[in-house]
């Protein structure tokens, strides 16, 4: 049983399986003798899982973005 | 068989007698135990009787006579053994004829028995001193004997003399035991009325004592004690003791009296009543008997060197005949010569002994002489009492002075500590008050230290405070910014996974009419890989085909 650090969020564990997930795509798509269509079945699910990864990026950006703006608030607003 | 032979007054009965004592007896006959023969009054009637029996029971006149014929009855005179044992029998008796035969022995002693009672045919008084005395059951064995100065001791002239159960308690009814006991004693001169006899069995003359003069040996006592004073007056040692001076407190008395006696206890009680404070050396000593002498004599010595203050010399009673062992010489002089008083109670007889008669006090009894000594102390006691009074009178005076002085000393005091009091007092306000300043003092220089730390420990706050929101906020940056470069990681990331993406994807290539071509699954990259007449399948955008191989053409 491996013990799960603090990055192991399972939003985090999520993003970094998809990773992984890409990369292998990648690499059983960049083999030689893929058949075509199971080749062109991969690339799609890549393209769409990195989409996800994307919007969850960008999600994720636009919360810390959001948590700065209250952060220097607070620390600018004079007691 | 039985014998007689008459004399002028009596008739003698020898033999075989034993078996007929009792007709003996009721003749009147009086039995002779020094010759085992009897005596009867020589009357016609009973030498009748007597011819009689010895002719019924065999016998008769005396073969060999018993006794020569005595024609002078002695009387009765004071004589003594010597001059009775020589002179009279020699004077009176008629020698016999010398025998045709040769005697036996017990034949002369039976001649010389006969003699001997016909010489003394009645009872001699006789003088002589008693030695050996001895008790044999109810009979009482001595010998009498006579002590020539000029000779020794051993060679003194004794008899035996005997005073038989019969005689002896009928002396006792006439003069009493004790008195009587009191002369028949070792070494005391009596004068008995004895009759004579020959005991056969040793050959010896022998006594039978019938009666005692108790006067004569008093008397005789009494002459030696009156000598012996009158020796010691003639020293002047009959008053010596009786000069010595007594001891104002006696506190070491000595005591001479036999252990465990009355005297000593009823002394010694006495004493304890009297409360008799000091210590009391009982040395025992014999009080009857020829030890008396010698043993109260170093007794005095004894106590003398323990540091007696004085002695008593005691005994609890005793026959007066008891009293000569304390008329000693050595005794008297000893007393006479003893450097502290002695006090004798010996006996409460109207005789007194020479003990006595110089010690420095007689008393009766031994009670009397403890309260003799407990007297000694009445001065004492009276002396001590008043020097009780005095004392307490004079403590009572002292006290009545200290008692003033104490009260005086009170005021002094009172006055002393009330001043020294009012002056602590004063001193403990101006303290109180130097406490009260002080305390003040110091509580406001405590309340500037302590605004001082405030405004110290506010700015130092405020300060670190200030501090550590910058560093939040430079904080928030660096994380926003190095959330942005990781954010752009992997944006990059993904930019560089589609670009992959896109290079593998074959979907624009058939769209502008490449395919692929595979044989048996495996893809075809070479003329090489597939033989003329094999089946091969295209891969289109929309489908594919199954085609043959007609001809190979390399370029």
């Amino acid at each position: 049983m491996t013990t799960k650090s603090k990055s192991d969020t399972p939003e985090s564990v999520t993003y970094r399986h998809m990773l992984e997930k890409v990369e292998s795509l990648l690499t059983e798509v960049s083999a030689s003798d893929v058949d075509l269509d199971a080749m062109v079945g991969k690339v799609e699910e890549g393209y769409r899982v990195i989409r996800q990864m994307r919007e969850r990026l960008l999600d994720t950006k636009g919360k810390i973005e959001k948590l700065r703006l209250e952060f220097e608030d607070v620390a600018s607003t004079p007691e | 068989m039985i014998y007689y032979e008459c004399f002028e007054q009596a008739i003698i009965i020898s033999g075989k007698t034993y078996p007929h004592r009792e007709a003996l007896k009721a003749l009147g006959a009086r039995f002779i135990g020094g010759n085992k023969t009897w005596e009867l009054r020589n009357e016609a009637e009973i030498f009748t009787k007597i011819k009689t029996l010895c002719k019924d029971l065999g016998g008769g006149p005396a073969a060999t006579p018993l006794f020569a014929a005595v024609e002078n009855v002695p009387t009765p005179v004071v004589a003594t053994v010597e001059s009775q044992a020589t002179e009279p029998v020699e004077q009176s008796i008629a020698v016999p004829p010398p025998p045709v035969a040769a005697l036996t022995l017990s034949q002369l002693l039976n001649q010389l028995s006969g003699v001997v009672q016909a010489a003394f045919p009645y009872p001699v008084w006789v003088t002589g001193e008693v030695q050996n005395l001895n008790f044999r059951g109810e009979s009482l064995y001595l010998s009498l004997a006579e002590q020539d100065p000029n000779r020794h001791i051993s060679q003194a002239l004794t008899v035996n003399a005997t005073l038989w159960p019969s005689v002896y308690q009928s002396l006792c009814r006439q003069y009493g035991k004790e008195a009587l006991l009191g002369v028949l004693q070792d070494g005391m001169q009596i004068l008995c009325r004895c009759e004579v006899s020959l005991y056969k069995g040793r050959g010896a003359i022998s006594l039978s004592i019938l009666d005692v003069d108790l006067s004569f040996t008093k008397g005789k006592l009494a002459l030696e004690r009156e000598k012996l004073l009158k020796e010691l007056r003639s020293q002047g040692l009959d008053s010596a003791n009786k000069k010595r001076a007594l001891a104002r407190i006696p506190l070491r008395i000595g005591l001479l009296t036999a252990e465990g006696s009355r005297a000593a206890s009823d002394f010694l009680h006495q004493l304890e009543e009297g409360g008799f404070p000091g210590t009391v050396l009982f040395l025992p000593v014999p009080m009857q008997g020829e030890k008396v002498g010698p043993a109260v004599t170093r007794g005095i010595d004894q106590l003398v060197n323990a540091g007696c203050d004085l002695l008593i010399l005691t005994r609890g009673g005793g026959s007066a005949a008891d009293l000569r062992w304390f008329d000693g010489k050595e005794l008297a002089y000893k007393i006479a010569t003893c450097p502290i008083p002695i006090v004798a109670a010996i006996g409460h007889h109207d005789d007194v002994c020479v003990a006595e008669e110089i010690c420095f006090l007689r008393m009766k009894t031994p009670t009397a002489a403890a309260d003799f000594v407990v007297a000694c102390f009445q001065p004492v006691w009276s002396r001590i009492a008043e020097c009780g009074e005095q004392l307490l009178l004079r403590t009572d005076r002292r006290l009545q002075q200290s008692e003033h002085q104490l009260i005086l000393l009170q005021q002094t005091f009172r006055q002393t500590w009330q001043e020294a009091l009012r002056r602590v007092l004063i001193r403990l306000q101006q303290l109180q008050r130097d406490l009260l300043q002080g305390f003040l003092g110091e509580v406001l220089r405590l309340d500037r230290i302590f605004l001082r730390l405030e405004a110290t420990l506010s700015l130092a706050a405020f300060t670190g405070l200030h501090r550590r929101e910058d560093a939040l906020r430079s904080t928030g940056t660096i994380l926003w910014e190095r959330f942005q470069g990781a954010c752009e990681i992997h944006l990059r990331k993904l930019d560089q996974l589609e670009k992959g993406l896109i290079a593998c994807d074959p979907t624009p290539w058939c769209a502008k009419g490449w395919t692929k071509l595979t044989v048996a699954g495996k893809t075809l990259r070479s003329i090489h890989d597939v033989e003329a007449g094999e089946a091969i399948t295209a891969r289109l955008l929309d489908g594919q085909l199954q085609l043959q191989v007609l001809q190979k053409e390399s370029r």
